[in-house]
């Protein structure tokens, strides 16, 4: 590996944050912090949002005859109006378990990385997830006054619930906020840094009652500009800091001085660390996620130094809401989240932490199995998601697929036009990720609250 | 509340009522009570009502206000002439000449409160863009300038048929359904339209307040069901005709004007919409675009939750994040009347949905103006400022020339985009909590961690470097300021009337000064003392959060 000035810069610069000796080469200084006190084996889980509404029904497409036929029919053909892929474009892949009687399946066409990574055993898919209360049938939902979620259909709700698990339109507290409040006093003592950060902006999932989450932007280095050693620039940071203090008696002031606060000591911290972040092997896409997910990767390599042993992460990828245009607009999202995920799964290979961090993605919903005018769909509800991972059970789909039918003809369709109910809650695909991460069983319910409804706290696509 | 004010002036009066009268002298020390009606304000009343009314005070604009008082220069205001937005040309693709407007008319547009609602009303009726053309976008500004002082239903149809937000929402060209294969009308206008724009997800009480059922339970506005009727309801409509051109089932894309039926591609089955005082609302079979357009909207319009809806957005995008009920309701009440009657003055035409009426009714409430006395200042008044009017209102307190390409570049990198909302549901949504907190506090949703250094460093380039070669800016008066002997107090009276409306606190004001003082004074220094007072008020919590 070839050695660039900018490698060189960094390393000097990082040994100058750590008060190492300054002679040490690039190679030294990360002997130096491998030698650190071995910490409890780290874990982190990475979110991956898809905002708008991912069309699941367009992700993982059975093949075999007869549930290829009923999918071509009611979707139509996706080059004359409607919204069906050629089983020639598709990408096949076999999963370790039947779904209705099949095992032969068919990707986007815009996912081969996600084909390899399935087929090779990291990648695993978790089918009709979706918001729920408790179990709920068809004919259940169609009943009066059914036990369902507030506000289905809605972005905002949905958005918030599948981050909250509070199902009832009130929102309070993110499940990884919760379950970072609840690893923190085992796992993360000795750290003051927030376990969780978003690289995508503020998410109501990252909050908890305790937990606060670290929010940066990708590629940046974070920190307050325009101050130096000279007298009058230390006078001004002191005011700066005295006028974040202040009791003024508005509360809205208290908010953001809080924010502002909570900031410049967590951004100092988190500077310091990334000053010796290796460079990275792995090539990361030029794209949205890209970059949140090369962050994320980045941090992952300086985990030594911000001292957390669990480590939740929050990316998102936005523009699923294809209402209208469709297949011009979903495909080159799959192709940028199958390429970013990718990368990013080889990242961790090269930082030898791929069993340690497990990639999940989450949705507002799915969207309805019939199209919609203008060749696009509209709000649903079950979907299907991806797990990534060393550690993920991986060349299989867990849960159940819906029926792929619609109105009376389906027990899954809630009315007529293809929008699945859930027969997995999200309690049930977050309480599987959070005990992989070390939460105990018992520890689950507060986190998980309508996980007492359903049968199994543990869907088994991770150990 | 522990809440210490600096303000030269003894006030004398209290401003209760909605009574926007104030002290009559402006820089003496007087104390008598004066008896004039509304036609004069304070300084600071002055300056507040700039904050909730403008893109931000400048010192000339604060004294017209003190000389001419609030309800007159509402009343200037609505009778402004209106800025306006240049068509891009045929085939520009990038939006940032169309961005820049918004900054230049903020910043020089005589008629600011108008351009306020305008982008108040941007932020409820969504358009970005992400999907619609820079053609698309102009013509949405100028529709929202238009309307900003008309009525909401007026509103509701031209937003409804304008082009922009049919290509954003996906109303233009939804067709009837098809039999092959099946398919269903778009649901994206007819649910974001309830959801978003006129009556909210559920049944609000005229103070802005959820009705519950006997479980306690809030009750939703509408139903799946009613989403699917509305959608079809807005079937048939495509781009209007481009002059010479010949209406089309699917016409192509063209922004100027309203969308046209062609009435073929429109599902003329009978439709069920909200039920009005119980009683469900049917539309018959056999009805035209246009027809079952009215109709619609109107069903929609006469829900009782419009009032409460929109009133409390338009509070929160205004004056405050956490309107008392009672706020909400005395402004939901205008927009069911129509008219205003306060401080001495009367707006609005009687009809409901009267928006100069509710845009009075807001601007003067007592809630709204008890802060113009730092004494009766609420703990939750107050909202964030969005980065649009974060900017907008430091280049105007400092009579900065801009071109609109530095501030909307700023805006960008603060996660406000202008004209550009990554969704529908706008930069930040009106029932963001704050973390931590019981209070609501929209504009928090984009002040992360990450955001709040980059407002930081923004008055860092502000005041100490550029923000872009198209942006100038002179501090030399404050220069000068620095320079007596008196210096910090000199400089601080004035930036505190300012830009914070006076009510820096004793505490603030002495760190501050230590700061200052801590530049040598002499003629090559007195520029960075001045930089360092504006640098640490803007940067502050108490500036950033309008109150």
């Amino acid at each position: 590996m070839p050695i660039t000035r900018r490698d060189l810069m960094r390393a000097s610069c990082c040994t100058a944050a750590l008060g190492i000796a300054t002679n040490l080469s690039r190679f030294g200084l990360m002997q130096a912090l491998a030698q650190a006190p071995a910490p409890a084996p780290y874990q982190a889980l990475v979110c991956i949002f898809l905002f708008g509404g991912n069309d699941g029904n367009n992700v993982l497409v059975p093949t075999d005859t007869v549930g290829y036929n009923n999918y071509f029919t009611i979707r139509g053909d996706a080059t004359n109006g409607g919204l069906g892929l050629a089983m020639s474009s598709l990408l096949p892949i076999a999963s370790k378990t039947l779904q209705n009687g099949n095992n032969s399946f068919g990707l986007h066409p815009n996912m081969p990385e996600l084909q390899a990574l399935f087929t090779s055993g990291q990648l695993a898919f978790v089918a009709n997830v979706g918001t729920l209360s408790k179990p709920l049938t068809r004919a259940q939902y169609l009943a009066p006054a059914p036990p369902v979620p507030a506000n289905l259909f809605s972005h905002a709700d949905q958005q918030q619930q599948w981050q909250t698990l509070q199902v009832d339109g009130f929102y309070r507290s993110g499940w990884a906020g919760r379950m970072a409040d609840n690893v923190n006093p085992a796992f993360n003592i000795n750290s003051t840094f927030p376990p969780i950060t978003s690289v995508a902006g503020s998410a109501i999932f990252a909050t908890g009652q305790t937990t606060k989450p670290y929010a940066m932007i990708p590629g940046t280095t974070p920190g307050l500009s325009g101050f130096d050693s000279s007298a009058p620039s230390t006078a001004r940071l002191q005011a700066l800091q005295q006028l974040l203090n202040f009791d003024t008696g508005v509360s809205l002031i208290q908010a953001a001085s809080s924010i502002t606060s909570n900031s410049l000591t967590n951004s100092k911290i988190l500077s310091q660390a990334l000053a010796s972040a290796p460079t990275l092997l792995t090539q990361f896409p030029a794209t949205g996620l890209g970059s949140q997910l090369k962050q994320v990767a980045q941090i992952l390599s300086v985990r030594s130094a911000l001292g957390l042993n669990r480590q939740v992460f929050f990316c998102s990828l936005g523009g699923f809401d294809t209402h209208s245009a469709q297949i011009a607009i979903q495909g080159p999202l799959l192709q940028q989240l199958s390429q970013a995920m990718n990368a990013f799964y080889s990242a961790t290979v090269e930082l030898s932490v791929a069993q340690q961090v497990t990639t999940f993605t989450m949705s507002d919903f799915s969207r309805t199995f019939q199209p919609g005018s203008n060749n696009g769909s509209d709000h649903a509800w079950g979907s299907v998601q991806m797990v990534l991972g060393g550690a993920v059970k991986g060349a299989d789909i867990y849960g159940t697929l819906p029926d792929f039918k619609l109105g009376n003809l389906s027990l899954s369709d809630a009315g007529n036009n293809g929008r699945w109910i859930p027969t997995t809650s999200i309690d049930q695909y977050g309480a599987t990720l959070a005990q992989w991460f070390g939460v105990t069983a018992a520890n689950l319910p507060p986190i998980f609250p309508n996980l007492v409804n359903f049968p199994t706290p543990k869907l088994g696509f991770l150990g | 509340m522990g809440r210490q004010m600096i303000w030269p002036l003894a006030l004398a009066l209290a401003l209760t009522g909605g009574c926007a009268g104030g002290s009559a002298g402006s820089l003496t020390n007087q104390t008598q009570t004066t008896t004039l009606a509304a036609s004069v304000a304070t300084p600071a009343a002055a300056a507040r009502f700039m904050e909730h009314s403008t893109f931000g005070p400048s010192s000339a604009l604060i004294a017209q206000v003190q000389q001419i008082g609030l309800p007159a220069f509402l009343a200037s205001q609505f009778s402004a002439p209106s800025s306006t937005y240049p068509d891009p040309p045929a085939g520009v693709n990038s939006l940032l000449s169309t961005q820049q407007v918004l900054f230049t008319n903020a910043l020089s547009g005589q008629d600011q409160l108008r351009q306020r609602v305008a982008l108040a009303l941007s932020e409820i009726w969504v358009t970005s863009g992400f999907t619609v053309p820079p053609q698309g976008m102009a013509p949405y500004m100028r529709l929202l300038l238009q309307d900003a002082f008309g009525n909401y239903r007026t509103l509701m149809y031209d937003v409804t048929l304008s082009p922009a937000m049919g290509r954003y929402l996906d109303m233009v060209n939804n067709d009837k359904p098809s039999t092959s294969p099946v398919t269903h009308a778009n649901e994206n206008y007819a649910r974001e339209l309830l959801q978003l724009f006129t009556v909210g997800l559920d049944q609000l009480n005229e103070d802005g307040t959820l009705i519950v059922d006997s479980g306690g339970k809030p009750i939703p506005t509408y139903s799946q069901n009613d989403v699917q009727a509305f959608a079809r309801v807005f079937t048939g409509w495509t781009y209007p005709t481009a002059p010479g051109a010949t209406l089309q089932k699917h016409n192509p894309p063209y922004y100027l004007g309203a969308m046209q039926p062609f009435e073929s591609n429109h599902d003329t089955g009978s439709k069920t919409l909200l039920p009005v005082n119980g009683v469900p609302t049917v539309l018959p079979a056999g009805q035209s675009s246009a027809t079952d357009l009215n109709a619609a909207l109107d069903n929609i319009f006469v829900q009782p939750s419009v009032a409460p809806f929109v009133s409390k957005q338009l509070i929160q995008h205004l004056v405050a994040s956490n309107p008392s009920p009672a706020y909400v309701r005395r402004v939901a009440t205008v927009f069911d009347s129509g008219i205003f009657t306060g401080s001495g003055a009367t707006f609005g035409s009687g009809q409901r949905g009267d928006l100069q009426a509710v845009i009075a009714a807001i601007l003067l409430d007592p809630e709204a103006r008890s802060g113009d006395d730092p004494a009766s200042a609420s703990a939750t008044d107050g909202h964030l400022r969005e980065p649009i009017l974060y900017i907008a209102g430091i280049l105007r307190a400092f009579g900065a020339t801009t071109d609109g390409v530095g501030p909307v570049n700023f805006a960008t990198s603060m996660s406000e985009a202008p004209l550009n909302s990554p969704s529908v549901f706008n930069f930040f949504p009106p029932d963001f909590n704050i973390p931590g907190t019981n209070l609501l506090g929209p504009e928090f949703d984009i002040d992360t961690a990450a955001l709040t250094l980059v407002r930081a460093n923004f008055v860092n380039s502000f005041v100490y470097g550029s923000i872009g070669a198209g942006t100038k800016v002179d501090f030399s008066a404050y220069a000068n300021l620095a320079a007596s002997p008196d210096a910090s107090g000199q400089l601080l009276d004035s930036l505190n009337a300012l830009l914070l409306h006076g009510s820096m606190s004793s505490s603030a004001r002495s760190s501050i000064v230590t700061a200052v003082n801590a530049v040598p004074t002499g003629t090559n220094q007195n520029l960075q003392r001045a930089q360092a007072a504006i640098y640490l008020i803007l940067a502050s919590s108490q500036y950033q959060v309008q109150h």
